[in-house]
């Protein structure tokens, strides 16, 4: 009978080590899943601004059409382009000062071009043109689409932050070097930019 | 009598919600519905609503890009873009891995309407052709209060933009999760056998010496080793899938 209760608890002990390992490479690749999704979200958020960056030359160029528009306003959008585009963001770290820094630089632009649209609206011939409305929609697309991937980014780091966080996450994320991703303005209603607005 | 009194209650009390009862549109996030039409304001007729998803369902199964209509009364001063994007998130149209999916958003009251694109869609129907397809082809039917012309032009119009995007994989709404259900089966069906043996404290021969429950022991022994075998399977299973998430 002894001989038959040590291989019991032997099945046992094993069967307990193997859902341990099962365990132990599920919340790895769970820990993995997240950190990949931040960086998702995070092109996300890049591609977003960049597709801001794309138009604005356009909104631009229809308005040099008109002869007597304001220059300071142009040239004010001009700079403000110029230093959105320099902000050095790149693709695969995820850093909260880049992410910072870009997101300044972006809601000046936004700034800029708000600025734009208000002085448009004194030429009512120009808001007729199609080329305006076109560029109107995909301005709103833009703004709508950079709102999501930014709410996105926040909740995906949020995600990991939490099981980074949580036990016994926190245990596996020591081991392997996971660590809190901060700095972010990630809480909830924190996440205030400037939108372009017609 | 007292069933039924109740039943007339809550009958009259969902005819009062109904007809005073702001219509929420959040509510609508958490029902999924089983339809790629969903008319929420009894504008079409029930054979227009079939028409629509016939054709609706067409498209789904010959390319995976599903194209929902949606029709609500009221938008509760939520913008209507806004609120169809939330809408296209929360129902899953388009599925996760294309992300191929239209919503055409009508909120019938406020007189507003939404075309949102999936991700996977933006190439082929970008925000500036689905404005042009509300403004040309379906707000001139809405003014006529045609509106299922305009629907049905409308979807037509975002069909012919989509098409040749995608085509749908091979076993496309098949539906293939049923083999994890098949490894929880076995694993509970396996763990009773188990709790049932050791209950018996390992007796088997001792019982059946007895001529006790030989007939119900000798089968359940063969029920066993088939479900180990079973159980070893799915357990490869199991181990297999482990590996492709490990490495997918």
């Amino acid at each position: 009978m002894p001989e038959k209760k040590s291989k019991k608890t032997g099945i046992i002990a094993g069967a307990i080590i193997l859902i341990l390992v099962i365990y132990l490479v599920i919340s790895f690749n769970g820990l993995v899943k997240k950190d990949e999704k931040v960086n998702l979200q995070w092109n996300e958020v890049q591609n977003a601004y960049q597709r801001r960056l794309n138009l604005i030359p356009n909104l631009v160029n229809v308005v040099k059409g008109v002869s007597e528009f304001e220059q300071t306003t142009l040239e004010e959008i001009a700079a403000a382009r110029a230093k959105a585009t320099s902000v050095n963001v790149s693709a695969n770290t995820v850093s909260p000062d880049a992410f910072n820094n870009q997101a300044a630089a972006q809601d000046e632009l936004a700034a800029a071009t708000n600025n734009l649209i208000i002085r448009i609206e004194k030429y009512p011939t120009l808001k007729g043109t199609a080329a305006y409305s076109g560029l109107q929609t995909q301005l709103e697309g833009t703004e709508r689409r950079i709102k999501v991937a930014r709410k996105d980014f926040n909740e995906a780091i949020n995600d990991y932050n939490k099981s980074i966080r949580s036990f016994p996450t926190n245990l596996l994320a020591g081991m392997f070097g996971f660590s809190e991703k901060t700095g972010f303005r990630s809480d909830a209603g924190a996440d205030k930019t400037i939108e372009i607005k017609f | 009598m007292k069933k039924t009194l109740s039943i007339i209650v809550l009958l009259l009390l969902a005819v009062v919600g109904f007809s005073q009862g702001q219509f929420d549109p959040e509510s609508l996030l958490k029902q999924k519905p089983a339809q790629l039409v969903n008319d929420f304001t009894g504008t079409l007729t029930a054979g227009q609503q079939q028409a629509l998803e016939t054709k609706l369902v067409a498209v789904d199964d010959s390319t995976s890009t599903q194209i929902a209509v949606v029709i609500i009364p009221s938008l509760n001063g939520r913008d209507v873009a806004d609120f169809n994007i939330e809408l296209g998130r929360a129902w899953g149209v388009g599925g996760k891995t294309n992300n191929n999916g239209v919503i055409l958003l009508i909120a019938k009251n406020d007189r507003k309407l939404n075309i949102a694109t999936g991700y996977g869609l933006e190439g082929a129907l970008p925000d500036i052709t689905a404005k042009q397809i509300i403004d040309q082809v379906i707000v001139p039917n809405f003014k006529g209060d045609d509106y299922y012309r305009g629907i049905e032009e409308g979807t037509d119009a975002i069909i012919q933009a989509v098409k040749g995007e995608y085509t749908a994989p091979e076993n496309y709404g098949s539906g293939g999760s049923s083999r994890i259900g098949s490894i929880i089966f076995w694993i509970v069906l396996v763990i009773i056998l188990i709790a049932l043996r050791s209950g018996r404290g390992g007796g088997g021969s001792f019982m059946s010496r007895r001529g006790f429950a030989a007939w119900t022991i000798g089968s359940y022994k063969e029920a066993f080793s088939i479900c180990k075998i079973r159980l070893f399977k799915s357990f490869v299973d199991i181990i297999f899938d482990i590996f492709s998430f490990c490495f997918s």
